[in-house]
């Protein structure tokens, strides 16, 4: 099957701590996991730097969200520097909350999900992994033309 | 009543605060909101006109597109009286803000560029709210205030063609410049007849030079054509043997074959490259593909009528030739967005959202309001040597033998003139021996199977008349495997009813085949084929009415949408006689037969055999 995840090294990066290497037996919860990003039922609402709040549509619609820590000044400088120091946090370092209540040691479907649909995210935009880690985002150059409907600010459609 | 802060508007629409918008792709202001937005153009002095445009509001927090009743007013006008006039309290804060700009530029009409970013970041969304021909955007603050000053600055630099386009192609115009300007490229997708070769000229000539222009043989001529026609100022020449340097503010018009072949088109550092028809390129391992990417140029433009924007692949071919950094190498575009490529869904939503600025793809439904129901396209084309070789040699043939007299004479000049026709078609009709290829011998044949490509593409159904059976049959097979999968249906007067009935039939469903080829005497004038939004004349009717009556088997009660009618004029041959005769105008037809648009076959029969090789060879090649 076509590896539709983690495609790029900072996305499977992501991908490894949904699925980490050293998992010996095989985890039922990733099958419907991987099934519910693949049909789009995982909506990213926030991704900033040591966050992410996501909804997923599985049976009910759960709320997931993940905290983990920045990277410190020194690893800051080095980002800046060019030089990653580890884009990903340390598994043990990840929070994950979720609304089904299921959520214990054992990672539930709907956040492997949202771990997963944030790899492919990353995949799509390779600079949103340092960002997540505190790297400062230089200002993409906006499109000084046209504004996406979806991105105009309804409080300031009046005013 | 007031909107309030949070953006949640209190009521329908029709009840509020009075707003004005300005529509940047029709360079008119719109009046909305309120009870009465005709008495609200009023009150200013203003006379409106009634209509109903698209704009985007926010409803619970959210952005939302929706037709708003509006009194749309011309800009100039709008810009005076709101300079003389002070808003009554209580109108929208966009009223206002449009009358900020409207002093600034009564006091001066040319603004410095900070006096206009200042006043274009007072201007609320309500200010600049149609949604785009694009359907997914709305102009920003800084176009509409741009957009505006131009309107009444009677003194402004822009090129001469300037004046000449739709206010749609003025937008156009002036985002490509600006995408030059930003990225360094953009492709201009906009859909077929919508006019994407005026608005790349008006580009070209706003530059320096020298610019380079890729095309398909088959709209070389029409390039150069157009561009002497919009902006004569620019040199034009045809890429050729003795080509040398170009000159700074020089055109060249050359073809893929020739991009392929010259090493002077490569060595050369151009202003600004146009490739038209740019889904030539859409296979990136391709030479062509290869050779237009490397080509060094300040700005990329590349045009295309096609939808690029779900064919993941397409785009990055594309894209890779405007603006290289934006999607990255063709690997790491792959893996980046596999999931997009499995199944699209959010995934190309997000693709889009990545390529959007550098992307305009307009429709026709989307414009509508600037078009009349029905678009007429008369595609100018240049004819092979071997249209011309067999042309001047059916000429010779029939007038050196003489065509004789009475009955006869008559007799023998249709005859010649079906021969001619033919020819322009396509000249295996009237080979002695069919060698069975057909491509690359008619320019009229290859225009339209490319026009049809692009129609297919788009998700579009054609109807093609011809009064030739064996030409119908041969287009119908040519079709398979370049336009269609299985050869075109052909409906003509060999077939049953029972049989025609059943190909209308089929023909009349969404999922039916896309390309109807049709006799017009066959198709009767009873059948309604709104399917259809596009009509293609293989060939050319003497009598205007007849090919009307064809055309209006798409454009009639019941179709909703545009109509595009093409026709096709090969230069130098019968084919611009005919188009001369169908505009009625006092060309060379009329002059040399009378009465145009009468029995023009009967005076040419009567003319004697010198004055009929004139008419016939008139136009020049």
């Amino acid at each position: 099957m076509l590896n539709e995840f983690g495609t790029t090294e900072r996305g499977r990066a992501w991908l490894r701590l949904a699925e980490p290497l050293r998992v010996v037996r095989p985890n039922p919860h990733l099958v419907s996991a991987r099934s519910l990003a693949r049909s789009d039922r995982v909506e990213l609402r926030r991704t900033v730097p040591g966050r992410i709040e996501a909804t997923v549509a599985d049976r009910r619609t759960v709320e997931v969200e993940l905290t983990f820590p920045l990277w410190d000044d020194a690893e800051l400088a080095a980002a800046r520097g060019g030089e990653f120091p580890g884009l990903v946090p340390d598994d043990g370092s990840v929070r994950a909350r979720c609304g089904c209540g299921r959520s214990g040691d054992a990672r539930c479907r709907h956040v492997l999900a949202t771990l997963i649909e944030l790899a492919r995210r990353v995949d799509e935009s390779p600079e949103l992994a340092p960002a997540l880690r505190g790297l400062e985002v230089s200002g993409a150059a906006a499109d000084p033309t046209r504004i996406r409907i979806a991105d105009l600010d309804p409080s300031a459609f009046w005013t | 009543m007031r909107a309030v802060g949070s953006g949640c508007y209190p009521g329908p629409v029709g009840i509020g605060d009075v707003q004005l918008s300005f529509l940047v792709e029709r360079e008119v202001f719109a009046w909305w909101g309120g009870d009465d937005p005709l008495g609200a153009a009023r009150a200013v002095g203003l006379d409106a006109d009634a209509d109903s445009v698209a704009l985007v509001r926010p409803e619970d927090g959210v952005m939302t597109v929706g037709p708003v009743s509006v009194a749309v007013s011309p800009a100039e006008p709008t810009i005076a009286a709101l300079a003389a006039a002070v808003p009554p309290d209580g109108w929208g804060r966009s009223v206002r803000a449009w009358r900020d700009v409207a002093v600034a530029l009564d006091a001066g009409p040319v603004l410095a560029d900070d006096d206009r970013a200042r006043l274009a970041a007072g201007l609320p969304v309500a200010a600049h709210a149609g949604v785009g021909a694009d359907g997914a955007t709305v102009w920003t603050a800084r176009v509409a205030v741009d957009t505006a000053a131009r309107l009444v600055d009677a003194a402004s630099d822009a090129p001469s063609v300037w004046p000449r386009l739709r206010p749609y192609q003025r937008a156009g115009a002036q985002w490509l410049h600006s995408r030059l300007d930003e990225a360094g490229g953009a492709l201009l997708a906009d859909e077929m007849g919508l006019g994407k070769t005026v608005q790349a000229i008006a580009v070209l000539a706003s530059r320096s030079g020298p610019h380079l222009v890729v095309c398909p043989a088959s709209v070389a001529g029409t390039w150069h054509r157009e561009i002497l026609r919009f902006a004569p100022e620019l040199g034009v020449v045809e890429h050729g043997s003795r080509a040398g340097r170009p000159r700074p503010g020089a055109v060249v018009v050359a073809t893929y074959g020739q991009l392929r072949a010259a090493a002077v088109l490569a060595d050369t550092s151009w202003d600004v490259v146009v490739l038209d028809e740019a889904q030539q390129i859409k296979n990136p391992d391709t030479a062509t593909s290869r050779r237009a990417r490397s080509l060094v140029a300040r700005g990329r433009i590349a045009l295309s009528g096609t939808p690029v924007e779900n064919r993941l692949d397409d785009l990055w071919a594309l894209l890779a030739f405007t603006t290289p950094e934006v999607l990255g190498t063709r690997s790491s575009f792959r893996r980046r967005f596999a999931g997009a490529r499995a199944g699209g869904g959010a995934a190309a939503g997000r693709v889009a959202a990545l390529v959007g600025p550098h992307l305009l793809r307009r429709r026709k439904a989307e414009v509508a309001t600037e078009l009349p129901a029905r678009l007429d396209l008369a595609h100018g084309l240049d004819p092979t040597d071997e249209q011309r070789r067999l042309h001047r040699a059916a000429l010779d043939d029939a007038l050196g033998h003489g065509l004789g007299a009475g009955r006869d004479r008559r007799g023998r000049v249709l005859a010649l003139l079906t021969r001619l026709k033919q020819i322009c078609v396509q000249p295996a009709l009237v080979a002695e021996t069919v060698d069975g290829g057909l491509d690359g011998r008619s320019a009229s044949w290859d225009r339209l199977t490319e026009l049809l490509g692009e129609i297919v593409d788009n998700g579009d159904a054609a109807l093609v008349f011809t009064q030739y059976r064996r030409a119908g049959e041969l287009l119908a097979a040519h079709l398979a495997g370049r336009v269609t999968d299985a050869p075109a249906p052909f409906l003509h007067g060999g077939l049953s009813r029972a049989r025609r009935e059943r190909l209308v039939e089929e023909f009349s469903h969404d999922d039916g085949p896309p390309v109807l080829v049709l006799s017009l005497r066959a198709a009767g004038t009873g059948l309604t084929l709104t399917r259809a939004t596009h009509v293609l004349h293989l060939d050319r009717w003497w009598n205007p009415a007849v090919e009307a009556q064809a055309s209006d088997r798409a454009h009639r009660i019941g179709q909703t949408r545009t109509v595009t009618v093409h026709t096709f004029a090969t230069r130098g041959t019968v084919e611009v006689l005919i188009a001369d005769l169908h505009r009625d105008k006092r060309g060379i037809a009329s002059a040399a037969l009378g009465e145009a648009g009468g029995d023009a076959v009967g005076a040419l029969t009567r003319l004697g055999d010198e004055e009929l090789r004139a008419v016939l060879e008139a136009a020049p090649c």
